[in-house]
């Protein structure tokens, strides 16, 4: 009975480093984006999210940077929607993520917070670490760059949790 | 050195310069960012012989969704008076000699006009990195109480009634443009005292074209930056005339120019300049370009401001 706490401490350290896989931080290009309070709009949808910790837009480039807060859930495509909900469009949305070792084949899937994210017009190879997933779909880029990709993000990992398709 | 050299006039002309699709004087077919409150008093004032008229709009802006928008919008001023001038129509019952803007200056109070509802649709958005083009469409209706007595028919605060329009507006770079065509469906104004006095307004369409230009910051730093954007905009408008009956009689109006049929153009410059990327301040003068409008004098000034509340 001595051992029951230290074990359940070890039980739960040990599946704890599964949990350190995560969305770290997303870059994001913003469209339309024609003055500084428009850009000013979309930071501050993005920001009220709660998971995001803060937000830095480049007004120069129209992107912006959004970190996230420490055991947050994260929710991606929110900040697409926030993008949309300000009246403008996502030029692209890059997101960092922190693997611990993941084997990476076109078509694989793998799981985050109850989502599925499978991997297209990658080569097989091995990623651990921070890695930049740019995400595929039509909420996260201009439709004529969509059409190209459209085919294949038809199959979805599983039936009943949602489908998201990044490249690297 | 020429390589070099190259390189920076690439970079100089690289900078995102950006302008503005604010307009002073007419609405763009963006709307408002969703979760944002929009606010904007403006003040509309010119000289009538020896009366300032002076009107309020107080507009409040909320994107139900992120394509469409509602603005409630309010109307005061000192146009009107709580009831048609004692002259409109003679003892002899023929209608009065209209001459305000040239020899009148009636004294009215100041107070409440009408208040609108205004929808605005946005149905189409094609965005570029820093272009984008949008087209919408509008519904508004508006419900007062002014005596209004002259054909030229307005939603803000001259007239109850409906309308409607479609907007298309560019944005490229350092350029703005936009373009609006609209219909007013006005209502009939009905007085009741010891005669019974009804007036029928003529529907009137109107049409803009507006053109912005970002004059600085040469390059976008930071929020906190002063923009300066310049602006030229061409109201036109054409409105048929009034029917007037008096006690069940039609009364015949001839030679009463601001009573009849009209068309007209007029030309706003303005300036607008956007403090600390959250508050904007507009300026702009009305002039005639094409023939004119009897419902207000010229010159005509106009001031605005909007902020932006988020929640």
């Amino acid at each position: 009975m001595k051992f029951l706490k230290p074990l359940i401490f070890f039980i739960i350290l040990a599946h704890s480093a599964g949990f350190s896989q995560q969305f770290k931080k997303v870059e994001i290009g913003v469209d339309g984006l024609t003055c500084s309070m428009c850009t000013r709009s979309v930071e501050m949808n993005i920001r009220k999210l709660d998971f995001v910790d803060s937000v830095k837009m480049d007004l120069t480039n129209t992107n912006g940077v959004v970190l996230f807060k420490k055991g947050a859930t994260i929710e991606i495509e929110k900040i697409a929607k926030a993008v949309r909900d300000a009246g403008f469009s996502t030029r692209y949305l890059n997101a960092v993520f922190s693997f611990t070792s993941q084997e990476l084949n076109n078509g694989s899937c793998f799981q985050y917070n109850g989502n599925q994210y499978k991997f297209i017009g990658v080569d097989n190879k091995k990623v651990s670490g921070e890695t930049t997933l740019t995400f595929v779909g039509k909420d996260f880029m201009p439709s004529k760059q969509f059409k190209k990709w459209s085919e294949s993000v038809k199959e979805s990992c599983s039936s009943d949790k949602r489908t998201y398709y990044v490249k690297i | 050195m020429l390589r070099s050299s190259l390189a920076a006039a690439f970079l100089l002309f690289s900078f995102s310069l950006k302008a503005q699709e604010l307009f002073p004087r007419t609405e763009p077919a963006s709307n408002s960012p969703k979760g944002a409150l929009g606010v904007r008093m403006s003040n509309e004032f010119y000289r009538e012989v020896t009366v300032l008229r002076s009107m309020q709009n107080c507009k409040f802006m909320w994107a139900l969704t992120n394509k469409l928008m509602l603005t409630q919008a309010f109307t005061f001023a000192n146009h009107h008076g709580a009831r048609l001038p004692d002259d409109f129509i003679k003892n002899d019952g023929n209608i009065g000699q209209h001459t305000h803007g040239n020899k009148k200056g009636n004294t009215y109070p100041y107070g409440f006009e009408n208040a609108s509802l205004t929808l605005k649709y946005r149905f189409l958005s094609l965005d570029g990195q820093n272009s984008h083009f949008r087209m919408a469409a509008f519904a508004e209706a508006a419900a007062g109480t002014s005596a209004h007595d002259e054909a030229e028919v307005s939603l803000m605060g001259d007239n109850s009634g409906g309308g409607g329009g479609i907007i298309a507006t560019v944005l490229h770079k350092k350029f703005a443009a936009s373009v609006t065509g609209g219909a007013i469906l006005p209502y009939r104004y009905v007085q009741k005292d010891m005669n019974e006095i009804i007036i029928e307004y003529g529907n009137a369409y109107y049409y803009s074209l507006s053109f912005g230009y970002l004059l600085f910051p040469f390059r976008y730093k930071d929020y906190n930056q002063t923009n300066l954007n310049l602006y030229m905009e061409f109201i036109g408008k054409s409105y048929d005339k009034i029917n007037v009956n008096l006690n069940s009689t039609d009364v015949l109006i001839d030679k009463v120019p601001s009573l009849e049929q009209g068309n007209y153009v007029d030309v706003f410059p303005g300036m607008q300049l956007i403090l600390n990327s959250s508050t904007r301040v507009d300026i702009s003068v009305g002039l005639p370009l094409i023939s004119r409008s009897y419902v207000h004098t010229y010159p005509f000034y106009y001031l605005g401001i909007q902020r932006y509340f988020y929640f």
